[in-house]
């Protein structure tokens, strides 16, 4: 039994003609002698709004609740598909999360998956030409229901592909991974392929093609990715373990909302430095651009997404709340520009040439690692400095 | 602590103002001194947009994944709920069907609830929280979903409250309880304060959109006192309970049915044409009411009526039965019933025939006739319900 993963994002079952259009590619494909896995996300613009509903009432909805209501978009467009293949006379079946037993841990609305009970899929695909599984959504040991996070249909895909040891597809309207938003800027170039650490990189930097958590679970298993177009036969992208083509810098990418954050006049002491990130780990608030000096105190200073701010003050009010003299300010309005490559590793003279394309633009935090470099730059100078980097770079 | 199960419709929990609302007064409810559980329906018109959705792709949608996508309605409101009550310092928590107990058995769009496994329930209610839980739905053995069918978040509603051995059950909708008849139709509709369990049963039955057979059959089963009231207009109610027999006797009510059809069969003797007609029937799940059959010399004739509110797939039906019987079998579907309900109405026939005499007087066709002990059903064009409904109610309710 061949058996391939397909998963479809939003905006591919954003409208009933879609949903009717996939069905068809779906059947191309069982006509191959193929079974289908496919995973969905919720249709278009479903979850958002969703959320609205949710704000409506407080803007602090319980995050179990919220898991509840977000998962009903992908078991919508989920049943919908299979309405549509039973329609073309094809044998389908329709799975949540509970039914598909795709078990994860219990932090709600950013659970993760801690194993599949696939004993239910592999014999419904028996019987079966495809089986729809709806996305982002997993169930804990006690029943509750979880949700992944933000693309997390990526995940849900690649790791039902990698406990059925079979190909991932991953369709969206873009056709592939690009070296920089083809959206923003329409000349950037696709990639033929890209290594799971680059697109690790790519991914936690905010480029929207693939869910981070997805690209480790492929390292991981090992379980090479296709990235295509829903409608298109254009050849997408493959994200494997070496890339073949070998170029310093592959891709780049742009994370908007960004908001600087920074602690000044503490007392000097380092214990504080870890309980201060701690704190912030444990209300699940993830920071990036990390940085401390000492002088006569201690200044820290890291960023956050904009939408985090309040979450953030209260976390940071509540741990230096019997400390006084100090300063914490919010800078909000700024853009996150990073550039990735394997290649770097090996190749001298990639920061000076980094540093080269932005001299006219004013930076406010650099940081890198051994893929990448990252700065900050307010919201205003994104465009010019992302312009110079990739002709520099020639993304 | 005594336990309270709380019903709302989905006019009731139709936008967001409104789900607040019924948070307050579910919070002051639970203020009170209850153990609170409550049970929602889908938003307004949820369930009827999903449906039309479903069409858009398919006139013959599988039965299973319809309950799939149906099922996401009640999971919308009772999330937005336990957010509204959490919001106002009410600890709560949403449970699906499934993850209630409500088991079924696996008739698809609907299904029969088997049993109540109400555990995760009392455990919640014991922590002291508000449970919400998704009325209308349910999971089979297979663990598959389910839904219950029309009416079918009383269902869930009663049958829970008869599990959780509740004081009573609350049925709260945009009426304030049970009328002689549909008052938007009928303005001198009376509001009637109580109910039997059985009168209650009869104008389901006959279409009367206020509470489900099989939800009074709980009630009546376990004793429990279901309140019908408006959400949102304090005041009048209906309370359906154990009554002694006779104390309200002669005509309670006028309730009517829209969509019904008439199917008629006829075929030659010895053939086995019936058999594979019920079959069929019964694998696609109509059930057939009011069956007329007799034998002639060489042939025999019958004739029965379906209820296809809840059929999604009618016109695909149709078809294959015209495939099957050719010109043996014939449907009707513009038909529709009004019935007269109350205890001891058939005791003789006088309101049988006057009821006859009154329509055919007002030029309004009876096409079938038939009676239970509680009830007289009439059958005849849709177009003529809500005269027939009006000449019934003037006579029986009115003028008595």
């Amino acid at each position: 039994m061949k058996i391939i993963v397909q998963k479809y994002g939003g905006s591919s079952v954003a409208e009933i003609e879609k949903i009717k259009r996939i069905a068809k590619k779906i059947e191309g494909k069982i006509n191959e002698g193929i079974k289908l896995l496919v995973v969905v996300s919720a249709m278009g613009k479903t979850t958002d709004n969703l959320i609205k509903l949710a704000n409506e009432i407080t803007e602090e909805p319980v995050p179990r609740e919220m898991d509840m209501l977000l998962t009903t978009g992908e078991q919508v467009s989920a049943s919908l598909l299979s309405i549509a293949l039973n329609d073309l006379g094809f044998n389908c079946k329709s799975l949540n999360a509970f039914q598909a037993g795709i078990m994860t841990t219990g932090e709600f609305t950013q659970a993760r998956i801690k194993n599949l009970k696939t004993k239910k899929i592999k014999n419904l695909l028996k019987e079966n030409d495809a089986i729809i599984v709806t996305g982002f959504q997993g169930i804990t040991e006690e029943g509750e229901i979880t949700t992944l996070g933000r693309g997390g249909s990526d995940t849900s895909a690649v790791a039902l592909a990698a406990a059925l040891n079979a190909k991932c597809e991953i369709y969206s309207d873009v056709a592939g991974i690009f070296t920089t938003d083809p959206r923003l800027h329409p000349d950037a170039k696709k990639l033929k392929y890209i290594t799971y650490d680059e697109m690790l990189e790519m991914s936690s930097l905010g480029a929207k093609v693939l869910h981070s958590r997805s690209v480790e679970i492929a390292k991981k298993y090992g379980i090479t990715i296709y990235c295509g177009s829903t409608f298109s036969d254009e050849e997408g992208s493959y994200v494997m373990k070496k890339n073949i083509e070998q170029p310093v810098v592959s891709g780049l990418s742009v994370m908007d909302n960004q908001t600087q954050v920074t602690l000044s006049n503490l007392p000097l002491d380092y214990n504080l430095v870890q309980k201060i990130f701690e704190k912030v780990a444990k209300e699940g608030l993830n920071v990036d651009m990390i940085s401390v000096i000492s002088n006569s105190g201690l200044n820290i200073s890291f960023t956050i997404i904009e939408e985090k701010k309040s979450h953030v003050e209260k976390a940071l009010t509540q741990i230096l709340k019997d400390m006084k003299g100090y300063n914490v300010k919010f800078h909000s309005g700024f853009s996150k520009i990073s550039i990735v490559g394997i290649g770097m590793k090996s190749s001298s003279g990639v920061a000076s040439k980094y540093f080269k394309a932005l001299e006219k633009i004013p930076v406010k935090l650099v940081t890198t690692s051994e893929i990448k470099i990252s700065c900050l730059v307010e919201e205003k100078y994104k465009e010019k400095a992302v312009k110079s980097l990739v002709n520099v770079f020639e993304l | 602590m005594p336990v309270i199960v709380l019903k709302y419709g989905g006019s009731s929990i139709a936008d967001i103002e409104k789900i607040k609302k019924v948070a307050a007064a579910i919070a002051s409810v639970k203020e009170s001194g209850y153990a609170v559980a409550v049970v929602v329906s889908a938003m307004g018109k949820t369930t009827d947009s999903l449906i039309e959705t479903a069409k858009m792709i398919s006139n013959d949608p599988p039965k299973r994944e319809i309950d799939m996508l149906l099922s996401t309605g009640e999971r919308i409101t009772m999330s937005l709920l336990c957010i509204a009550l959490n919001n106002l310092g009410i600890d709560s928590v949403s449970l699906t069907g499934s993850q209630a107990g409500i088991i079924t058995n696996d008739r698809h769009n609907d299904a029969r609830v088997i049993e109540v496994r109400p555990f995760r329930v009392i455990d919640e209610l014991d922590n002291g929280k508000v449970v919400v839980i998704g009325g209308f739905q349910g999971v089979s053995y297979k663990r598959d979903i389910t839904t219950l069918g029309r009416g079918g978040s009383d269902t869930t509603a009663i049958a829970l409250a008869a599990a959780l051995e509740a004081e009573r059950c609350e049925i709260y909708s945009d009426v304030d309880g049970v009328y002689t008849a549909d008052p938007s139709m009928i303005k001198e509709a009376k509001h009637l304060p109580e109910l039997s369990y059985e009168q209650m049963q009869e104008m389901s039955e006959a279409g009367a959109k206020v509470l489900n057979s099989q939800a009074v059959q709980f009630a009546k089963n376990e004793n429990i006192a279901i309140y019908a009231r408006s959400t949102f207009s304090q005041g009048k109610e209906t309370i359906i309970r154990k009554l002694p027999a006779g104390i309200h006797k002669g005509v309670s009510s006028i309730v009517y049915e829209t969509d019904v059809a008439r199917v008629s069969f006829c075929m030659e003797k010895l053939k086995d044409d019936l058999d594979l007609l019920f079959d069929y029937l019964d694998s696609n799940q109509i059930k057939i009411k009011e069956l007329n059959y007799f034998e002639e010399e060489n042939s025999i004739k019958a004739s029965f009526i379906i209820s296809y509110q809840n059929i999604h797939n009618l016109s695909l039906i149709q078809k294959e039965l015209n495939d099957k019987f050719k010109n043996n079998i014939n449907f009707y579907l513009n038909f529709g019933t009004v019935s007269v309900i109350g205890e001891g109405i058939n005791n003789d026939n006088t309101i049988l025939t006057e009821t006859i005499k009154l329509l055919k007087n007002n030029e309004i066709d009876v096409k079938g006739i038939s009676t239970t002990s509680f009830r007289i059903s009439l059958l005849m064009d849709r177009q003529k319900i809500k005269e027939a409904v009006k000449i019934c109610h003037k006579r029986w309710i009115e003028q008595s």
